[in-house]
C-alpha cells in the first residue's frame, strides 16, 4: 500500500469511527485494514484483534465464504453490483446479518482498496421472519378453522391438522392423544416421519406417572414445553416414557371441552433438542382451541345425526305401517272380488247342477225301472211309496197291488216286529245309509206266494220337507248262499279227506315253508299241526336227504318241483320226528300251479317202516324157505342119481337105504310145502275159518286120540281133562293146533314122561290165566259175578324147556328151539307159526311159559259163548 | 393114486349118507361124517382128512364159525375146505368168498359129479 492509500485509509477510519454504520476496509487480498467502532460493537472484536487478518478467516461463515469471495472478485474488476448481504460470526459465536454497500478505491484502473459500508439488519430480518411465521400460522389457523366450518368429519380434520402442524413446525411427530378416565388414553391421530421414527398411532397409553405430570384431570392442564428431556427437570418415569417414544423435545397443549381435558395436541421432536418459540406455543394453543370447537361441533353433529337417524327410523316404521295398511286394503278388495267371482261361479254351477239333476232324475227313473235289484221306498209310516220292476220280479207283486200297502207284507211274519224296530232305530240315527240285517247277515224277505228268500239289503233315508223317505235296495242272494254252502261243504269234505288220509300231506310255498299239513303227517312227525305251519320244511327232513333227481344246487328234490314244476317220486328217503328219531318214507312231490304259475308244492308221504320190516322178513323167509326146500331135495336128488347110475346094482343094502332116504325126504318136502302154503294162506286171510259152535271138550278128545299113537311110540303118557264149553271155532283148525302142540310136547318129552292137556274158562286176558286155573274146578276158578269170556287151553310137557332167548321168537317161522332136533323129529319149523296164525284168526292169543330143564307150557285162548247158550246147546245136543 | 380121506360136516343125516355112498362107491374114498361143527373140528383134528366138505346152515355152530375155527386151529388150518350149501343167493356167495373158502358146491348137487368137482378144485388126478 502506498502512502497515499494509507492516508486515505486512516482518514476513513477516523471518519467512520463514530458512525453507527459499519465500515470495513479491505486490501485487494481481503485483509482487514479498516474496522470502525460499529464493526467492533457488532462483531465483538477490536480492530487490533482483526487487523491485517483475512476477513474470511475471522468473520465470514464458512458456508458463505465462497459467495462473498465471488462478490469480492467482481468488485476487484469493478463489474458487479456493489450491494449484497451476508452474515458475520461474532466473537461470541452469534450470527449477525449485514447488508453491504461496497465501493472501491482505485489508482488509475487499478483497484487499491475495497470499502464495505454495512448496516446490521439482523433484528430487522428477525422481525420479518417472525412476521412471516405469524402470517403462516394465521393462514394455517384460518385454513383449519375454515375446514372445521366446512367439514364435520372430525377424524379428517384432526388428521389434516396434525399433518399440517408437523409440516409447519418442521418437527418429527405430531399427534392427538384422546384422554379418557384415570389418565388412560389412546393416540387418536398422528403424523410422523415413519421412515425414521416409530408410529404411535392407536397406542394405548396408561402411564402411572401421568398424574404426576399433569395432576388432576379435572383441573385444566397447562401447556408444557420441554426443550431437552435430559436437561429438563422431569420425573424419571416421565423421562422414561418419552425415551420410549424416541422423544427429545416436546410441546404439549391441552384440548379443552367445557373446562375438562378432552385430549392433548402434542408435538415431538425426536432428532434432537428444540427450543420451542412462543409463536409455536401460541399456534398450538390456538389450534387446540379450534380443535375444541371442531370436536364440539362434531359431537353436536353426531347428536343431530342420531336424532335424524331416529327420526328416519320412525319415518320408515310409519312408511311400513302405511304400506301394510294399503296392502291389506288391496287384499281385502281382491278377496271380495274372488268371493264375488266364486258366488257367480257357484250360481252357475248350481244352475248346471239343477239341469244335470233334472237329466239325472230322468235317467235315474229309467235305471230304477231296468235295475235287477229291488228298489223300494216307504214313508214314515212304513207304507210302500215306490216299487220298481226289479222288486216286482223279486217279490211277485205288481206295483198296483203293493203301492200304499204296509212294508210288513214283504217280510216273513216272524221278522216283522224286529224289522220295524230296526227301521225306527235307523230313523233316529245319524247314519245316511246302512247295511240291513243283524251283524251284516243277509235278511229274509217274503214273496207273494209266502216263500222266503235271502237278500242282501241296504237302506238310506232322505228328508223331503217334513217327510222322511226310506229307500231300500235288495238283491236276491239265494243262489250265492247256495254256492257258498256248496263251497263250504266241499271245503269241509276236502278237510275231512285230508284229515282222514293215512298218508301224510304237506303243502309248501315257494320258500319251502309249510303252508298246510294234515293230521296224519303231523302225527307221523310227532308234532301238532299248528306247530308246523309256517316252519321251514327242513325241520322235518332227515339229516341226509336223497340227492336223486335234485338240482345240483339244491339238496332237496322237491325244490325242483318248485322250480321246474316236475313231479318227483322217491321210494326211499328219511324224515325226522320231533324227538330227533328218523323214519323211512316214500314220498311224491308235486308242484301246485295257479294258471301257469308255480305257487308251491305238495309232498305226499308214507311211513314205510312197517313195509321195510315186512320186506326184510320176506327176504329172510325166502332165504330160509329156499334152504329148507333144497335140503330134502338134495337128499332126494342125490339118492335117485346114485340109484339110476347103476353103480349100486351090486349093493342092494345101499340101494335100499337110498330109496328110504328119497321117500322120507319126499314126505318131508310135501309136509314142508303144505305147511308153508298153510301158514301163508292162513296169515293172508285166504283161508277163511269155517267157524261153527263146537264143544271144546270134543276137540280136545279128538286131538288126543290122533296123538295117542305117537305118545305110545315115544313112551309118553297123555293126560287129558276135557272142558265142556261152546266156542265158535273152525274145529279142524283147532284140532290141528292141538295136535301140533301135543306132537311137539310128546317129541320133546323124555321116555316115561307125561304130557297134560287141560282147559279152563277165564275172563282175564292172557297171560294172567295161569295153568293152575286150568287144574281147578270150574266153579272155584271165577268169582260168580264175573262172566267168563274165554277158554284157555294148556299143553304142558316135562321136556328140557326153551332157552329164554328163543321164547320171543318161538312162534315165528323156522324158529325151532333147536333145528337139528326139529329135523330129527321131522318138523318143518312151521308148526308153531301155523298154531299162532290159527289162534289169531280166532281172535285168541297164544303164548308159552318155560323153565329150561323143567318143561314148557303152551297156552292159547279162544272166545266162548255165554254159559246159558252152552247149557242150552248141550241140552239140545243131548 | 392114494386113497383120499374126506370129512363131511352136515347136520342132515341123509345128506351125509348120500355123500358118503357116492364118494365111496365112485372113487373109493374114505368118508368120515360129523353132524355138527364142534364134532367136525374134533374129527378133523383126529382124522386129518384131505378135504372137508362143510355145510353152512347148521344149528348151534354154523358153517362160517366152524370154518374160522378150523382156520385158526394149528392142527386143521392146512386142510382145504369146500362149502356145501343150500343158501345160494348172491349175498351168501360173496360172504363165503370173503371167508376164504376154496369153493362152494351148491345143494342140490349131482353126487356122480361130486368127486370130479372136488378133484378139480384141489388139483387131484382121478
Amino acid at each position: 500500500m502506498t502512502r497515499e492509500q494509507e492516508d486515505t485509509a486512516d482518514l476513513l477510519r477516523h471518519q467512520s469511527h463514530w458512525m453507527t454504520t459499519l465500515v470495513v476496509i479491505l486490501d485487494v487480498e481481503g485483509h482487514i485494514i479498516g474496522f470502525n467502532q460499529a464493526c467492533e460493537r457488532v462483531s465483538g472484536y477490536t480492530f487490533a484483534e482483526v487487523e491485517n487478518r483475512l476477513i474470511s478467516e475471522v468473520l465470514l461463515l464458512p458456508e458463505e465464504t465462497a459467495a462473498v469471495q465471488a462478490v469480492f472478485e467482481q468488485l476487484l474488476v469493478q463489474q458487479s453490483p456493489n450491494q449484497h448481504q451476508n452474515h458475520w460470526l461474532t466473537k461470541t459465536g452469534q450470527q449477525r446479518l449485514i447488508a453491504w454497500s461496497n465501493t472501491v478505491l482505485t489508482t488509475g484502473d487499478t483497484v487499491q482498496l475495497v470499502i464495505g459500508t454495512g448496516i446490521d439488519i439482523t433484528e430487522q430480518q428477525q422481525s420479518a421472519l417472525t412476521l412471516q411465521q405469524q402470517i403462516e400460522h394465521e393462514q394455517l389457523l384460518s385454513a383449519i378453522a375454515a375446514r372445521i366450518r366446512q367439514s364435520l368429519d372430525l377424524y379428517t380434520i384432526l388428521n389434516t391438522t396434525v399433518a399440517e402442524v408437523r409440516q409447519l413446525l418442521q418437527t418429527d411427530r405430531v399427534l392427538i392423544f384422546r384422554l379418557a378416565e384415570n389418565w388412560r388414553g389412546m393416540v387418536l391421530v398422528e403424523s410422523v416421519n415413519s421412515d425414521q421414527w416409530s408410529s404411535l398411532l392407536g397406542t394405548k397409553i396408561h402411564d402411572p406417572c401421568f398424574p404426576d405430570i399433569f395432576g388432576n384431570p379435572a383441573q385444566p392442564i397447562q401447556t408444557s414445553s420441554i426443550e431437552n428431556i435430559y436437561t429438563a427437570p422431569l420425573t424419571p418415569c416421565h423421562r422414561d416414557l418419552l425415551i420410549q417414544f424416541q422423544v427429545q423435545a416436546n410441546l404439549v397443549v391441552p384440548i379443552l371441552q367445557e373446562n375438562r381435558v378432552w385430549g392433548l395436541l402434542i408435538a415431538h421432536h425426536c432428532r434432537g433438542s428444540r427450543q420451542w418459540k412462543p409463536l409455536e406455543v401460541k399456534l398450538l394453543q390456538r389450534l387446540a382451541t379450534q380443535l375444541a370447537i371442531a370436536i364440539q361441533q362434531s359431537e353436536l353433529y353426531c347428536q343431530l345425526q342420531a336424532e335424524l337417524s331416529e327420526r328416519e327410523q320412525v319415518e320408515v316404521v310409519l312408511q311400513e305401517a302405511k304400506h301394510d295398511l294399503e296392502q291389506r286394503v288391496a287384499e281385502r278388495t281382491t278377496a271380495l272380488r274372488t268371493t264375488n267371482a266364486k258366488l257367480r261361479a257357484e250360481l252357475k254351477t248350481r244352475q248346471q247342477a239343477e239341469a244335470a239333476l233334472q237329466h239325472s232324475q230322468a235317467r235315474f227313473a229309467g235305471i230304477l225301472e231296468i235295475a235287477e235289484d229291488a228298489i223300494i221306498s216307504v214313508d214314515g209310516s212304513q207304507t210302500i211309496t215306490l216299487f220298481n220292476q226289479g222288486a216286482e220280479k223279486m217279490f211277485g207283486y205288481t206295483r198296483q197291488e203293493i203301492l200304499g200297502q204296509p212294508l210288513d207284507l214283504l217280510l216273513p211274519p216272524e221278522f216283522v216286529t224286529t224289522h220295524q224296530q230296526q227301521i225306527q232305530d235307523y230313523a233316529h240315527s245319524n247314519a245316511p245309509a246302512h247295511q240291513m240285517g243283524e251283524g251284516r247277515r243277509p235278511i229274509l224277505a217274503r214273496r207273494r206266494d209266502g216263500t222266503s228268500f235271502n237278500a242282501e239289503a241296504s237302506i238310506s233315508k232322505l228328508q223331503l220337507g217334513n217327510e222322511e223317505v226310506f229307500t231300500a235296495i235288495l238283491r236276491d242272494i239265494t243262489e250265492r248262499i247256495e254256492a257258498q254252502a256248496s263251497l263250504a261243504q266241499l271245503t269241509r269234505q276236502n278237510e275231512l279227506i285230508l284229515n282222514s288220509m293215512g298218508e301224510g300231506l304237506c303243502g309248501l310255498d315257494l320258500d319251502t315253508q309249510i303252508t298246510f299239513i294234515n293230521p296224519a303227517a303231523a302225527d307221523m312227525l310227532g308234532y301238532a299241526v299248528a306247530d308246523l305251519i309256517g316252519q321251514s320244511v327242513e325241520l322235518i327232513l332227515g339229516p341226509n336227504p336223497q340227492q336223486l333227481g335234485a338240482a345240483p344246487q339244491s339238496p332237496y328234490p322237491f325244490v325242483d318241483s318248485l322250480r321246474s314244476g316236475a313231479t318227483h317220486r322217491f321210494i326211499s328217503d328219511e324224515f325226522q320226528r320231533r324227538d330227533g328219531s328218523i323214519f323211512p318214507v316214500e314220498y311224491v312231490s308235486t308242484p301246485i300251479r295257479e294258471q301257469t304259475q308255480i305257487v308251491g308244492a305238495v309232498i305226499t308221504f308214507k311211513d314205510i317202516s312197517d313195509r321195510q320190516i315186512v320186506e326184510r322178513m320176506k327176504d329172510e323167509f325166502i332165504s330160509v324157505v329156499s334152504h329148507e326146500l333144497r335140503t330134502p331135495l338134495t337128499s332126494i336128488h342125490g339118492s335117485l342119481r346114485m340109484l339110476t347110475s347103476g353103480l349100486l346094482a351090486a349093493q342092494p343094502e345101499k340101494s335100499q337105504r337110498l330109496l328110504k332116504i328119497a321117500v322120507d325126504s319126499t314126505d318131508r318136502l310135501v309136509r314142508l310145502i303144505n305147511d308153508i302154503l298153510d301158514v301163508e294162506r292162513i296169515e293172508s286171510g285166504q283161508v277163511s275159518m269155517s267157524k261153527q259152535p263146537c264143544n271144546i271138550a270134543d276137540l280136545m278128545t279128538q286131538a288126543t286120540n290122533t296123538m295117542q299113537g305117537l305118545a305110545t311110540q315115544m313112551q309118553v303118557t297123555l293126560s287129558v281133562r276135557p272142558l265142556s264149553v261152546l266156542a265158535d271155532v273152525d274145529g279142524d283148525r283147532i284140532v290141528q293146533t292141538l295136535t301140533n302142540l301135543l306132537s311137539n310136547a310128546i317129541k320133546f318129552s323124555p321116555p316115561g314122561g307125561t304130557v297134560w292137556l287141560t282147559a279152563a274158562k277165564v275172563s282175564l286176558t292172557p297171560p294172567s290165566c295161569s295153568i293152575s286155573d286150568a287144574l281147578l274146578p270150574t266153579e272155584a276158578r271165577q268169582p260168580n259175578d264175573i262172566e267168563p269170556t274165554q277158554v284157555c287151553i294148556h299143553v304142558r310137557d316135562q321136556g328140557r324147556g326153551i332157552p329164554p332167548e328163543k321164547i320171543d321168537t318161538i312162534f315165528e317161522r323156522f324158529q325151532q328151539a333147536d333145528s337139528s332136533d326139529a329135523r330129527n323129529h321131522e318138523g318143518t319149523g312151521l308148526g308153531l307159526a301155523i298154531c299162532h296164525s290159527i289162534v289169531h284168526q280166532h281172535r285168541g292169543e297164544i303164548w308159552v311159559a318155560s323153565q329150561p330143564g323143567q318143561g314148557s307150557t303152551f297156552s292159547f285162548t279162544l272166545p266162548i259163548q255165554g254159559e246159558a247158550s252152552v247149557i242150552e246147546r248141550s241140552k239140545t245136543n243131548s | 393114486m392114494t386113497t383120499k380121506r374126506i370129512l363131511v360136516i352136515d347136520n342132515e343125516q341123509y345128506i351125509q349118507e348120500v355123500v358118503q355112498i357116492a364118494l365111496e362107491t365112485i372113487e373109493n374114498w374114505q368118508v368120515v361124517t360129523a353132524s355138527s361143527g364142534a364134532e367136525g373140528i374134533l374129527k378133523a383134528e383126529k382124522e386129518q382128512p384131505d378135504v372137508i366138505l362143510l355145510d353152512v346152515m347148521m344149528p348151534d355152530m354154523d358153517g362160517a364159525t366152524t370154518f374160522r375155527k378150523l382156520q385158526t386151529n394149528l392142527c386143521t388150518q392146512k386142510i382145504p375146505v369146500l362149502l356145501l350149501t343150500a343158501k345160494v343167493q348172491n349175498v351168501d356167495h360173496n360172504r363165503y368168498k370173503d371167508l376164504g373158502v376154496l369153493a362152494t358146491i351148491p345143494k342140490p348137487f349131482d353126487p356122480l359129479q361130486l368127486p370130479t368137482q372136488i378133484a378139480s378144485v384141489l388139483g387131484w388126478q382121478l
